[in-house]
């Protein structure tokens, strides 16, 4: 049997490896910032948590399945660098990001007024799965709570505009058509 | 899309599924109280790279207020200059008053009640980044002794919180404030036992709630708060904060007291856990 160089397939298996180094980077950075730089920044005692932004931007361009993946590993990561661990992220992040993911694969476009929309959801979505527990099991006072849901997705919204644009400089759906609902 | 949502969606919710099942069963405690192996491993990584990326963070503070707060730096260095001469009258000063303060502990007999703890100091690390909890990391854990509950302190012997999560060299301090913390206490001088309970609207004002009173309760404000030590959680004695304001419940038929805790949270550095203590009454 003869095998040549080409049927091993290794553009695209340098492009997969290219993208997700990037990804990670991206998965990284974010953290960091969010978790590390801005946790010093609690405008009226609110901090911003932007990684949701991230996980819909990378679903909206690669769609769902890839988006969920995304998700799942933003989820784990956000899950074991918060002291409160629970396995939060790590169900909501790659639900997001599959959900995302479809809507952009079969009905919505991929620009930014979507993205916006989108990311502001998935931001206010996230937050208020963190409320969630106080509010239901430690039968906390409703408004104080309302309040970090709402602020904290207001601080988040900043960082969409940096994760639309980090992740649509590279056109990766280009290589392939998208699937059809049809 | 059913034939996407087949192929996609059914093999992501087994691969999340399993990713949860895993980290909730990695992140559980163990039986001797230390945190699991997926926690450990994440505030191994996580603890040199915040104090890595926070001294970037000081360093880069200093550059700023180099070239843009130069005239505020000669006036502010000239200030310092002069409370440097007035610290080291107060130093002097505080000397004498060590050696009375530690007279006057030893009168109080308070020495007598607390020989007994074991303590070791920790830094704090980083302070969770989460907008819906209270806690800190310390550089300390299991391998020095620590154990899950342990009080944590200040030097001067105000409660900061309790130890939540541990690892072999990290642990993780639910402050006093934090939504889940529970504690009993004392209330004034006439003892009166009450529950310190966390309350989300307060641990934003940097305060918490003292609750669970007898219907013939008299507080007031300014009343002192001290651990009960009922429980064997947290010794007796240690100063908590004080009372200051009474408001009812929702309902209007009870009643609860604010706490101003005795420990100004942002300013810790240092704290202390008692490992072990013996009450003498």
């Amino acid at each position: 049997m003869k095998i040549q160089l080409s049927d091993l397939n290794l553009d695209r298996a340098w492009e997969r490896a290219r993208r997700s180094v990037l990804y990670g980077l991206y998965l990284l950075g974010f953290l960091l910032l969010q978790n590390v730089v801005f946790s010093h920044v609690a405008p009226f005692g609110v901090r911003a948590m932007f990684m949701p932004a991230l996980v819909a931007a990378v679903a909206l361009f690669e769609g769902g399945s890839r988006g969920g993946y995304f998700g799942l590993a933003a989820g784990i990561v956000c899950d074991l660098f918060f002291a409160n661990q629970t396995v939060l992220f790590t169900v909501l992040f790659p639900v997001t990001g599959f959900a995302i993911g479809l809507l952009a694969d079969f009905y919505l476009n991929r620009r930014f007024f979507t993205y916006a929309v989108l990311s502001v959801l998935s931001l206010f979505v996230a937050a208020f799965a963190q409320m969630f527990p106080l509010l239901v099991y430690r039968g906390q006072g409703s408004w104080a709570l309302w309040r970090t849901v709402i602020l904290q997705t207001l601080w988040s919204v900043p960082f969409i505009f940096p994760a639309y644009h980090l992740c649509r400089i590279f056109p990766w759906r280009a290589e392939g058509s998208p699937p059809s609902p049809y | 899309m059913k034939k996407y949502l087949k192929q996609h969606g059914l093999r992501l919710a087994i691969v999340v599924l399993a990713a949860a099942l895993l980290l909730g069963l990695a992140s559980r405690p163990k039986e001797n109280g230390n945190s699991g192996a997926l926690a450990s491993t994440a505030n191994s990584l996580r603890i040199p790279i915040q104090g890595a990326v926070g001294s970037v963070v000081d360093w880069m503070r200093g550059i700023y207020g180099y070239i843009y707060q130069y005239d505020k730096l000669v006036a502010d260095n000239a200030a310092l200059r002069q409370q440097v001469a007035e610290l080291q009258e107060q130093v002097r000063q505080s000397a004498e008053a060590a050696d009375e303060n530690v007279r006057l502990r030893t009168l109080l007999g308070y020495l007598e009640k607390n020989t007994s703890f074991v303590t070791e100091s920790a830094m704090i690390t980083s302070w969770d980044a989460s907008n819906w909890v209270s806690a800190f990391t310390i550089s300390k854990g299991s391998d020095n002794g620590i154990e899950r509950g342990d009080c944590v302190i200040t030097e001067s012997g105000m409660m900061v919180g309790q130890i939540s999560e541990l690892g072999a060299n990290w642990a993780t301090v639910r402050s006093i404030i934090d939504v889940n913390m529970d504690a009993g206490v004392l209330v004034g001088d006439s003892s009166i036992a009450a529950m310190l309970v966390g309350d989300y609207a307060l641990m934003q004002e940097g305060k918490c709630k003292l609750s669970y009173f007898t219907e013939d309760t008299t507080l007031f404000t300014g009343d002192t708060v001290v651990t009960s030590g009922r429980g064997g959680a947290f010794p007796a004695g240690i100063a908590v904060g004080t009372v200051t304001e009474l408001r009812s419940e929702a309902g209007g038929q009870s009643f609860y007291a604010v706490v101003q805790p005795a420990v100004d949270l942002s300013l810790l550095s240092q704290v202390f856990i008692i490992k072990d203590f013996e009450v003498i009454e």
